[in-house]
């Protein structure tokens, strides 16, 4: 769905050369159950959408937070809501991201700000979603995944491009093992042993229960994982700061370019990237927000969603908040006008 | 092996009396014989369920498997397949399962021609839900959301499938085990996709069963299942309508052989998670500059 397709077609490209498999489908939901599907099965999958499609998808992301099937999603944002203006850009779904699928169970939701970052940050969401078995999603928008950038070199990543699946699982294995971190090691179907999966609730060996002990054991067992996630984004460099200055400019994704080059011209302010949504670096914006003076959101949507994670995750509430709601990405002169008036 | 050794400890919650049993033993017996034939390895079965009393098939067999979501046991189905092409797939679905929630990709499915089985309950009822009706119920149909007695014709997934190029179609009767057997078998070795819809009526909620019983035959050799033309017009035989004086024709209305979907793509060499990679991250960049 646009403006997520760039991303099928530069690989669908390059997939003889790359021996890889991109593929379309017959719609979104045959798109990402197809995708849980082959990853069970072993192979390392992501599906792209936009608004609507990100939409159908839900019901099977929440199948992976039952399944703990490794999955990346690609959220391309347009402006909606609905139909909306859909070839325009908008960051106005970064709650679909966030909350999308029923139920409680881990994830990741990363937003780069730039394709250099989008690549790492890629590496990253595949990192985390194959080692705890989890859904990652990485949130760009019609600005970022449609338009031209340069960079000069890209930094070799430091993540170990491992696939998390044991060689020789033994005969008694367990699909869903109780561990201490929670994360059962994964084997795929064909090596030996029979695997499991399923939407259901479900014991160690992946049958179906409905017994308190078991479904209390289990919701344990999947939430566990969250500290030792947060433990390990913080490895990554979930935000970044820009500048020196009292005063303070928030942001994520795609008005990075923007917010930067507004930078040299905007006097004492200083610009924190939050790249890490899910797990929030909280401790970090929390300590930035309160040591500084003004504190100006900088979003491409109309109600400031950043804002309402920032108060759920910190206890901070920022209030003023320079929003751009026209369908058209921040220019630096549109960031510098804006925020001249605070 | 012995169709025993399929059997899980899990307790089963069918009726008693359930047609379902009758698939169960039909797909151990023929999982096993085939093991023993050869013809498949067992640890390379994948089974995948939907969710009604069909998919309680997932907590009965021992063999790998996904219990995936209403509807969407195709999809599930065409991915582990293509996640690993040495995987014998095989999908249990219900009928509202597949042809109410998951339609659009039966049909899709059919046209892909991807090497896997797909076996529907079909009762013409959802039944885990305590009797609403669904896509292949009669016209006229009283149940717990129709109490004024359903107004559209039932779909015939026959033709359907046949329609919509299926490569394998074929009619199964929950009951008789040994026939169904017989076609789950020649259904895993076809190389395609293989569709069976079973009656499979449900006892509780809508029970055909001497319906069934009277008027259901078997398609003998003396059919020929290679002709298009002659599967459609068997397949017009029985509407799935409860009329008096028909005949229902189980066993195979078409088999033919067409290139597969996994033989049209050069990257199904091997299962992608045993494929060692290793990136360079410069090249790659090297085609931006």
């Amino acid at each position: 769905m646009t403006p997520a397709t760039p991303v099928l077609h530069w690989l669908a490209k390059r997939q003889l050369k790359y021996n890889i498999l991109a593929l379309q489908l017959e719609n979104e939901i045959a798109v990402i159950n197809t995708a849980l599907g082959a990853s069970f099965s072993g192979a390392k999958t992501m599906v792209g959408t936009s608004g609507g499609g990100f939409d159908l998808m839900t019901e099977a992301m929440s199948l992976q937070g039952m399944s703990e099937i490794p999955l990346v999603v690609y959220l391309a944002q347009r402006t909606g809501p609905s139909t909306g203006v859909p070839t325009y850009t908008a960051q106005s779904d970064l709650n679909c991201a966030l909350y999308g699928g029923h139920g409680e169970f881990p994830r990741i939701v990363i937003a780069p700000g730039d394709p250099k970052e989008a690549i790492l940050r890629t590496e990253e969401a595949f990192y985390l979603s194959s080692k705890y078995r989890i859904l990652s999603i990485i949130v760009s928008d019609k600005h970022l995944g449609e338009s031209n950038y340069s960079f000069d070199k890209i930094e070799k990543s430091f993540l170990s491009p491992k696939r998390f699946i044991l060689e020789k699982p033994n005969s008694d294995y367990k699909s869903y093992k109780i561990t201490k971190n929670g994360i059962s090691p994964r084997a795929v179907p064909g090596q030996g042993p029979f695997v499991r999966a399923t939407s259901y609730e479900h014991n160690d060996y992946g049958y179906t229960i409905e017994d308190p002990y078991w479904t209390k054991l289990m919701n344990e067992k999947r939430l566990k994982k969250i500290p030792y996630l947060e433990k390990e984004i913080k490895k990554l460099k979930p935000t970044t700061l820009y500048g020196k200055g009292k005063n303070l400019i928030i942001g994520w994704g795609s008005t990075k370019g923007a917010i930067l080059d507004s930078l040299p011209d905007l006097k004492n302010f200083r610009f924190l990237q939050i790249s890490y949504i899910k797990p929030f670096p909280k401790e970090i914006v929390k300590k930035e927000i309160r040591k500084s003076k003004k504190v100006i959101l900088v979003e491409n949507n109309a109600t400031g969603i950043l804002a309402d994670v920032i108060a759920e995750q910190t206890g901070c509430f920022v209030k003023n908040k320079v929003l751009k709601y026209d369908a058209r990405p921040f220019t630096s002169e549109d960031v510098i006008e804006k925020i001249s008036n605070f | 092996m012995k169709p025993k050794d399929l059997n899980t400890k899990e307790e089963n919650t069918w009726c008693p009396g359930c047609t379902n049993f009758g698939i169960l033993q039909a797909t151990k017996e023929a999982i096993s014989e085939l093991t023993n034939e050869k013809k498949i390895k067992v640890k390379n079965v994948t089974i995948v369920s939907g969710i009604g009393c069909h998919a309680k098939i997932y907590d009965y067999l021992n063999t790998n498997a996904f219990y995936s979501l209403h509807g969407r046991v195709l999809p599930t189905c065409f991915g582990i397949k293509i996640g690993n092409p040495k995987l014998t797939v095989i999908g249990f679905g219900g009928d509202g399962d597949t042809y109410a929630e998951g339609i659009s990709h039966f049909i899709h499915n059919c046209r892909y021609n991807l090497d896997m089985t797909m076996i529907v309950h079909n009762n013409q009822v959802f039944a885990l839900t305590t009797g609403q009706f669904t896509p292949t119920s009669e016209k006229g149909f009283i149940s717990a959301s129709s109490p004024l007695g359903i107004k559209e014709s039932p779909l015939n997934p026959i033709e359907l499938a046949l329609v919509s190029g299926a490569t394998f179609v074929a009619r199964g009767y929950a009951t008789d085990v040994k026939h169904l057997k017989n076609l789950i078998k020649e259904a895993i070795n076809h190389r395609g996709f293989s569709f069976i819809d079973v009656l499979q009526p449900c006892l509780t909620f809508h029970n055909a069963l001497p319906y069934f019983n009277k008027y259901i035959y078997k398609l003998d050799s003396r059919y020929n299942f290679s002709n298009h033309k002659i599967a459609q017009e068997k397949a017009k035989e029985w509407d799935y309508c409860y009329k008096d004086n028909v005949k229902i024709p189980i066993g195979i209305f078409y088999k033919v052989l067409k290139p597969t979907y996994e033989d049209q793509w050069s990257q199904f060499k091997k299962p992608w998670h045993q494929i060692k990679r290793k990136i360079n991250f410069r090249k790659v960049l090297e085609e931006f500059k």
